[in-house]
């Protein structure tokens, strides 16, 4: 009885020294869960997507050029600098023509609005024709069943 | 007990890692090519003019090693100036492994800050970054001390942009008199300096393996005799004057002789001198011209141009506390003129001029596979020289009757001519890597 | 120091904190799954595209599954010859019982007519009677063994069958593991090769292999030099090769995915 005594005043003096082992433990598990989750948080533009179904399109480029048609017909871009901004249309070639020099063959996806003018997606993509991009992908939303 | 439960799990992890082999690809081709490098032109903090641009300067030099090919401006579609702004996967889609970006912060005292840093793209991390003051005078070296980084990170290997260069100008003063000069300028051909000017003609300039002095021929007494010259001090000195021709000095790796071509017995030979002692070795016997003596690495032979085969070809003598070993060994073989070589430091390559279909151009032997490379598609290339990493080649050509100076990459990829406001360029020689100044 | 004693005086804390820790790894492994960043932005918005199907192909396949349908006919045709043979082996066994039979009963008449007179010889009749009924037993149970023998019989080669068809369809299943294995090997081949940039200048015979972690949507998670050229701009050539070839094709079944294609190496060799 005494001896076990001792001991638990032995481990209470031990216990009130701080350990930093268990912090450290914990403060590492929080680390990965935080940089398992990070990358979940993307960016882009808002945009209502028409519904359909579709076949998904094999993807072969580790992030695909989106470019998007927001409801007012405006343009954007996900490369580049202020890609929250809305883009000329020379502004956007020029950007998707620099991808096509140094990625030739590299599809291009597009993803409109569903209230946008169809002659705007249209026109967008005879523009990105013309600058070399021989792959035009739309991107739509499969509906809620 | 619980040691044993640690093991039995470590072994169990350590099965079940083995327990499939694992798959591997061999890849045995892909394209030959130089590295895809983007360099963001550099954000100017503060007021006053902006001096010569440091992305320019730096993708030039990296573009003349032939082991990159830098981003056209027009495919620089972002445009960061630190490592926090980049978006990798706008660099991604452009297909561009490196990334170099930075910004220039004015000083109150005419200096400037650089930041700089190297990014790899795919892997979304950097590779170098460095901040360096650097005067307003001393902005351009500061871009090739930047590419000197980027080279060694990026290849493992020193880059050679940060050194010098000498050669001999040709000028025409008022009285359209003929002035020889002796100049040192950066690498890439900039903040030329003139050293010494002749109303006599100038020939074949040597550096010091220290970088402090230079080795040349002036024809100031009417005739080639030997002059060694400090470069910062300018002070110079006759170093070697017998009766007939004192030629094509280059200085010994140890910094302590002098390889050179003497005709003082009667016709061309190749001589060795102790620079302290003035003791002359000979070196060449024949009857033949034997001229241009270059050392190879560590001073364990020389390379020399002899015609006794007929025709002008390089030869090698090997020598021993520079007494030489046996005969003379021809080295080349490709058609019938071969001359002045240059070896570059670790002894691969040698760097001749060398003549086809009546035109002389810069080859190159690698000395192990015998492979021969001609680089150059001028009409009149001639005076070849290594950078001190042995990966460029500078050599004069002509280009509308003038000579000017150029580049070549070692594998011939890139060439890239270096600009020179006035006269008439020749007889460049690339500096060691040390110049202390 | 402290925790070894903690742990020695009290064991049920160790209890607990492998019990902590592994809720917190599966914990991490659920939202690994789920949290695919690559895969997320793609989740629910899919794009449209058009696939040409060549039609010879496809009646090439029907042609396969027709064959393949009459083969297994045939087998079945044959198990069915068999046992309607053994059948019949049956069935000559019992008519030859019920000739035994028939004999025995004649031989009853003959008794009964010959009874009044030969009463003596009456038990001894009995006991040729009781010898013909023992032999008949004796019959009747051998017959009943070699039945029970050729139901034996017939089951083991049922089990064989099987364990053939088995072993067969398990052949099967490797082979077109492996040819799924060589043709993504192929098309990670051609697409690194395509990727890798690099000078000869850099130096001869040099060699190196990259360890490369895929996620399964084939996605380059990690690619690191596990075995230097000592070259390092070549190094860093093969290592970029890698990174830009990201995402790898790599096959759909998750298991073999798993098994081979999440961890593998690629060794750069110009050399050959």
């Amino acid at each position: 009885m005494a001896a076990n005594n001792s001991s638990t005043r032995f481990r209470k003096r031990r216990m009130s020294e701080i350990n930093v082992v268990p912090y450290i433990d914990v403060m590492l598990v929080l680390l990965v869960i935080f940089m398992v989750t990070a990358p979940m948080l993307t960016e882009g533009v808002q945009v209502e997507l028409p519904q359909t179904f579709a076949k998904a399109m094999a993807k072969d480029q580790e992030e695909p050029v989106v470019v998007s048609v927001d409801a007012k017909g405006q343009y954007y871009i996900n490369i580049g600098d202020n890609t929250d901004k809305a883009l000329s249309v020379e502004k956007l070639i020029t950007r998707v023509a620099a991808v096509m020099r140094h990625r030739p063959g590299q599809g291009i996806y597009i993803k409109g609005d569903k209230s946008v003018n169809y002659g705007a997606v249209v026109s967008i993509m005879a523009q990105l024709q013309k600058a070399g991009v021989a792959r035009v992908g739309l991107i739509t939303q499969t509906p809620d069943s | 007990m619980l040691r044993k439960s640690i093991l039995i799990l470590f072994s169990w992890l350590l099965v079940n890692s083995l327990a499939h082999a694992i798959l591997t690809i061999e890849i045995t081709s892909g394209s030959e090519g130089a590295q895809p490098i983007a360099i963001v032109p550099f954000q100017w903090v503060g007021k006053g003019t902006r001096p010569a641009s440091l992305k320019n300067i730096i993708a030039a030099d990296l573009q003349r090693s032939g082991q990159f090919s830098p981003l056209p401006n027009k495919d620089l579609i972002s445009q960061p100036h630190q490592g926090t702004e980049v978006k990798y996967k706008t660099w991604r889609a452009l297909n561009v492994g490196y990334l170099v970006v930075g910004k220039i912060q004015v000083m109150a005292d005419d200096s400037y800050q650089i930041q700089f840093q190297l990014l790899d793209v795919f892997k979304g991390r950097q590779l170098a970054g460095y901040s360096i003051r650097s005067l307003n005078s001393g902005l351009r070296r500061t871009a090739h001390h930047i590419s000197d980084i980027i080279y060694k990170t990026i290849t493992g290997e020193e880059g050679a942009f940060n050194t010098h260069i000498s050669y001999i100008t040709v000028t025409k003063d008022k009285q359209n008199k003929k002035r020889y000069q002796l100049a040192i300028a950066d690498a890439d051909g900039y903040n030329e300096k003139i050293i010494y000017s002749s109303s006599q003609p100038l020939m074949s300039p040597s550096w010091s393996p220290d970088g402090t002095r230079l080795a040349y021929v002036s024809f100031l007494n009417g005739r080639p005799e030997i002059y060694v010259q400090n470069i910062f001090s300018a002070k110079k000195e006759k170093l070697v004057s017998f009766k007939g021709l004192n030629n094509a000095p280059r200085w010994s790796p140890d910094g302590k002789h002098l390889a050179l071509t003497l005709s003082k017995d009667g016709n061309p030979e190749i001589y060795i001198m102790n620079i302290n002692s003035r003791k002359l070795t000979r070196i060449t016997r024949s009857y033949a011209i034997d001229t241009e003596p270059e050392w190879l690495p560590g001073g364990k032979g020389l390379i020399f141009t002899s015609d006794r085969g007929g025709s002008p070809q390089l030869y090698e003598v090997k020598l021993n506390r520079n007494k030489p070993i046996g005969r003379a060994q021809r080295l080349t073989f490709e058609g019938n003129y071969n001359s002045r070589a240059s070896v570059s430091n670790d002894g691969r390559y040698i760097a001749m001029v060398h003549r086809t279909q009546g035109k002389f151009r810069i080859a190159v032997l690698e000395r192990e596979t015998k492979h021969f490379n001609v680089l150059t598609n001028g009409n009149l290339d001639e005076s070849p020289s290594f950078a001190p990493n042995g990966r460029m080649i500078i050599y004069a050509t002509e280009e509308k009757f003038r000579g000017i100076l150029s580049v070549v990459s070692v594998d011939g990829r890139a060439r890239q001519r270096l600009s020179f406001k006035q006269g008439d360029v020749r007889e460049p020689v690339w500096s060691p890597y040390k110049i202390n100044k | 120091m402290t925790i070894w004693q903690t742990i020695r005086n009290n064991p049920s804390v160790l209890a607990w904190a492998i019990i902590i820790h592994v809720l917190a790894f599966i914990a991490i492994g659920v939202s690994f799954k789920s949290s695919d960043p690559k895969i997320s932005t793609f989740k629910k918005e899919k794009v449209i595209e058009a696939i040409a199907v060549d039609e010879s192909k496809i009646q090439e396949e029907i042609n396969k599954l027709k064959k393949a349908d009459k083969r297994k006919k045939r087998d079945q045709k044959r198990l069915q010859d068999k046992a309607k043979k053994a059948k019949k082996d049956r069935k000559k066994e019992e008519r030859k019982l019920q000739a035994i039979k028939k004999k025995q009963k004649e031989q009853e008449v003959i008794n009964k007519k010959k009874s009044i007179k030969e009463n003596k010889r009456l038990a001894e009749i009995e006991r040729k009677q009781k010898e013909t009924q023992n032999e008949l037993n004796k019959l009747e149970k051998q017959q009943q063994e070699k039945k029970a023998l050729l139901e034996k019989e017939e089951k083991d080669r049922q089990e064989k069958i099987a364990e053939k068809k088995r072993a067969s369809e398990k052949r099967k299943r490797e082979e077109h593991e492996n040819a799924e294995i060589e043709k993504y090997r192929y098309l990670i081949n051609n697409k690194v090769s395509r990727n890798w940039i690099y000078l000869d200048s850099y130096g001869k015979g040099l060699v190196c292999i990259i360890e490369i972690r895929l996620l399964p949507s084939g996605d380059v998670l990690s690619a690191n030099v596990i075995q230097s050229s000592g070259n390092i701009a070549f190094d860093r050539s093969a290592e970029l090769a890698a990174m830009r070839a990201s995402p790898f094709p790599v096959p759909k079944s998750t298991d073999l995915f798993q098994r081979k294609f999440r961890k593998m190496n690629v060794k750069f060799n110009p050399t050959k």
